[in-house]
């Protein structure tokens, strides 16, 4: 898209300095600010990488996911380490016999970056292919001779991890907010069945980020929770801006009754807080919903209620623009409404549109973990980052496995990174900068 | 200002009146109801929870003469029909024969008559639906005094519990928002003094983090902080045997309640302070009148404070109404996953029992409070700012 031959100013000022790089549309010169701001790319790579990874998450994801452990084990995250066994002591027990025996008694502890996965293979020697452990279960008595099993790492046995390997079933490796997807049976990486030893009591798995508390792969969830959470965000904002374009479009070329209609409509959205209307809004749908249509209903209300504030704000940019020499001239020229409306005024709102939407994101991707944390979103088996932080509601199971806060880094990420992004934006899209004065001429 | 004010206190209430109604309208609307469990029960008799439901003012009991001007009517393929015939309730006609009120019960439960439903409990008692506007209408005029209805979950008085809640809200909330005066401001003022320094640079990325933690990632870290120190009690407002304490004790008690949660809720406008007040310093520092006080020979500190600082902070003075109504969306969060006893994890709690006089009455409470502080900020910063022409 390129506007400058709506912009005359863009020519003129480009002439008067002859050394100067030849035109640039006002897309081109907002790439090149972009560019120029170190946090913003910042923020713009790690947002390209996170819907990337997202988006293939069936392909990255080591398991399905509902893929329970085959013993509903928890997992600590393998990428921190791993629990080993200590032996803490002997007491002297009594067999079916009554005779006299020694049993050991070992204690559970957690090595930071000692377990999980390493770079070592089974006979001991350093190898460049990642290796994990598998859980072996400790008998371990306590002072009462009553028996515990501990389940820890069994540092003797190593099993590879293997890249770019075929899974049994066809999965799903590529998706596209879960609407378009793409199926194949291989995967990025994951344990072979046949590397693994065939002992009682071994357990094992690829655990990355540790599993959650019905023992699946928590980093798993978190790829395929990612397609709900981010494009919720996406598509949310989509929609808002589409109402708030036409409402405040409407709103401010018409004037008048519409204008005060709408806006009042506006107010009365604006006047009640956020949650609560979201909260009230999901009371008065249904509760048997399927994945899909709870996806859509999400959405639905985040933009429901998000509309508001761009529309007004377009409203006012429109009222302004609506005054202006070309939408005059457009209009003189015969242009009907909507043309004008269409063609010239939104057009000019462009940029800051943008920036309000990159801006704005954040709150959909809030909103959803919202609703989904509070129970009256996204449920389960399916998986969103506010779903799998409901895991972590009661503080004793937080405390006790505290890998399970994890999905919140990536929201918190997220949301970083489009504020980086959008502050970026805001500075590059400065109106000034449209009339082809870079920074240095302003000085 | 006179007339701003008034006519800005003139659109409360019907943007009131209008945000009550579209949420009675879609509380209404939603599927099931508080009693709909109840109803499903077979260990609850109907008359029970009818009763129940029309004194929750759901259903209005007919009495005789409306139930004789019922007419004749069909219900599952029978002709029904109350006559009067002077004794102590109306004879029930089931295709035109006389039956009793236990037989009618068993086959006449729910019918409707011109889209007005009906409900029969076991002892043949006919009630009417209140239909959605005029429970509203009856609504609002118990609302006008106070009167928000008995909530169905706790079986109080709706206002009661909502004036207790509100003012732990609010004592949240203000905590909070003295957390983000009292860090923001001078954070934002020493960074602005010296713009570039290392100060400068950790407050921005401290502003940054602030803006962009999500308020439940940071509640839950805050708890996972608090279990694992056991420096802070994890959730609640006081400790369990509170009642024990002297008065000191009851107030650090409360204190220490507080604290985590508040820096929860106040760290994301204590950044967006920040960031203001170093925007607003470094602008204010770049005046001419500052400059004309270093030029009369004015100490550093002096220009800093007497001059500029004054400058910078009044604007922000006046972003309390503001913040309060953004701290009150915030706190819902907060207060549910910190476990704080709040407005907004009673509307969490209402909207799970599917206990509509609450949620009414709490969005209301909550869009007031929102409305009135918005009010109170345009009316301040016009007080404090000469330059606001409010007209």
């Amino acid at each position: 898209m390129n506007d400058s031959s709506q912009n005359p100013d863009n020519q003129n000022t480009d002439s008067q300095h002859s050394d100067m790089p030849p035109p640039r549309g006002p897309w081109e010169i907002l790439w090149h600010r972009l560019r120029k701001n170190k946090l913003a790319m910042v923020g713009l790579f790690i947002l390209v990488s996170l819907y990337l990874m997202c988006s293939f998450g069936g392909f990255i994801a080591p398991y399905g996911m509902n893929e329970t452990n085959k013993y509903t084990v928890k997992y600590g995250p393998m990428l921190l380490g791993g629990y080993s066994v200590a032996k803490t002591g002997e007491l002297i027990g009594e067999d079916e016999n009554f005779e006299e025996v020694i049993l050991s008694t070992y204690e559970k502890r957690w090595d930071w970056f000692t377990g999980g996965v390493h770079f070592h293979d089974s006979s001991g020697s350093f190898t460049l292919r990642p290796h994990v452990h598998p859980l072996r279960e400790y008998e371990s008595w306590d002072e009462y001779g009553e028996m515990e099993y501990l389940l820890a790492e069994d540092r003797n046995i190593s099993i590879p991890i293997r890249f770019f390997i075929g899974s049994d079933e066809r999965h799903e490796v590529f998706s596209l907010c879960g609407f378009f997807k793409i199926h194949g049976n291989f995967q990025l990486m994951g344990l072979k069945n046949e590397d693994c030893p065939k002992v009682d009591n071994l357990h094992y798995g690829l655990f990355m980020m540790g599993t959650d508390i019905l023992g699946r792969d928590l980093w798993t969830r978190i790829l395929y929770g990612g397609q709900v959470s981010l494009s919720v965000g996406l598509i949310g904002i989509f929609i808002s801006i589409t109402i708030g374009l036409f409402i405040g479009g409407l709103a401010g070329y018409f004037g008048g009754i519409w204008d005060f209609l709408l806006m009042r409509l506006v107010e009365l959205l604006l006047a009640i807080p956020g949650l609560y209307l979201i909260l009230t809004l999901r009371y008065a749908l249904p509760n048997d919903l399927s994945s899909r249509q709870t996806y859509i209903m999400i959405v639905a209300i985040l933009a429901i209620v998000g509309w508001a504030s761009t529309g007004r704000m377009i409203r006012g940019m429109v009222l302004s623009l609506r005054e202006s020499e070309y939408a005059l001239a457009a209009r003189s020229l015969g242009g009907s409404s909507l043309r004008v409306i269409i063609r010239h005024l939104l057009p000019n709102t462009a940029s800051i549109v943008i920036v309000t939407a990159t801006l704005y994101v954040p709150y959909y991707i809030l909103g959803e973990v919202a609703l989904s944390y509070l129970g009256f979103g996204i449920t389960e088996p399916d998986s969103s980052w506010g779903l799998l932080l409901k895991d972590c509601q009661v503080t004793e199971v937080m405390k006790y496995n505290p890998w399970l806060i994890t999905p919140g880094f990536f929201i918190f990420l997220a949301v970083l990174a489009y504020n980086f992004l959008g502050d970026g934006l805001r500075d590059a899209a400065d109106p000034r900068a449209f009339l082809g004065v870079s920074k240095t001429d302003e000085k | 200002m006179l007339t701003f004010s008034l006519r800005r206190l003139l659109s409360i209430p019907p943007l009131v009146l209008v945000v009550s109604l579209l949420t009675f309208l879609l509380l209404k609307q939603a599927p099931g109801d508080f009693y709909s469990q109840m109803e499903a029960d077979p260990a609850r008799s109907t008359t029970e929870v009818l009763r129940q439901k029309e004194n929750a003012g759901l259903l209005i009991r007919l009495n005789r003469s409306e139930l004789v001007a019922l007419g004749t009517f069909s219900d599952q393929g029978h002709e029904w029909k109350f006559e009067d015939t002077g004794e102590y309730r109306p004879q029930i006609l089931k295709d035109g024969t006389v039956v009793n009120a236990k037989e009618a019960s068993r086959s006449l439960l729910k019918f409707n008559i011109n889209s007005a439903n009906y409900q029969c409990d076991d002892e043949a008692v006919v009630y009417r639906k209140v239909g959605a506007i005029e429970g509203f209408f009856s609504w609002l005029v118990n609302a006008m005094t106070l009167d928000f209805g008995i909530s169905y979950k706790f079986n109080r008085p709706v206002f009661g519990i909502i004036k207790e809640r509100l003012l732990n809200t609010l004592t949240l909330s203000i905590a909070a928002l003295l957390i983000a005066y009292g860090l923001g401001i001078p954070l934002g003022v020493f960074a602005a003094v010296k713009p570039n320094s290392r100060l400068d640079h950790s407050a921005g990325i401290i502003a940054f983090l602030g803006l962009s933690i999500p308020t439940v990632f940071f509640a839950l870290l805050a708890m996972l902080f608090a279990s694992y120190t056991g420096l802070f009690p994890i959730g609640d407002m006081r400790s369990l045997d509170y009642d024990t304490f002297g008065f000191w004790g009851k107030i650090s008690d409360r204190a220490h309640h507080l604290i985590l949660p508040a820096l929860v809720l106040g760290t994301s406008s204590m950044a967006g302070y920040m960031r203001q007040a170093r925007g607003n310093m470094i602008e204010a520092l770049s005046q001419d009148y500052v400059r004309t006080a270093r030029a009369k020979g004015v100490s550093n500190n002096g220009v800093l404070f007497k001059h500029a600082f004054r400058n910078a902070v009044n604007p922000l003075v006046t972003l309390f109404g503001y913040s309060l109504a953004s701290l009150l969306s915030g706190s819902l969060l907060v207060e549910i996953v910190m476990n704080w006893p709040g407005l907004g994890r009673l509307i969490f709690e209402a909207i799970s029992a599917k206990d509509e006089p609450l949620v009414l009455a709490s969005v209301l409470i909550s869009t007031l409070l929102l409305v009135f502080g918005n009010l109170i900020a345009d009316l301040l910063l016009a007080v404090v700012d000469p330059r606001v022409r409010l007209s």
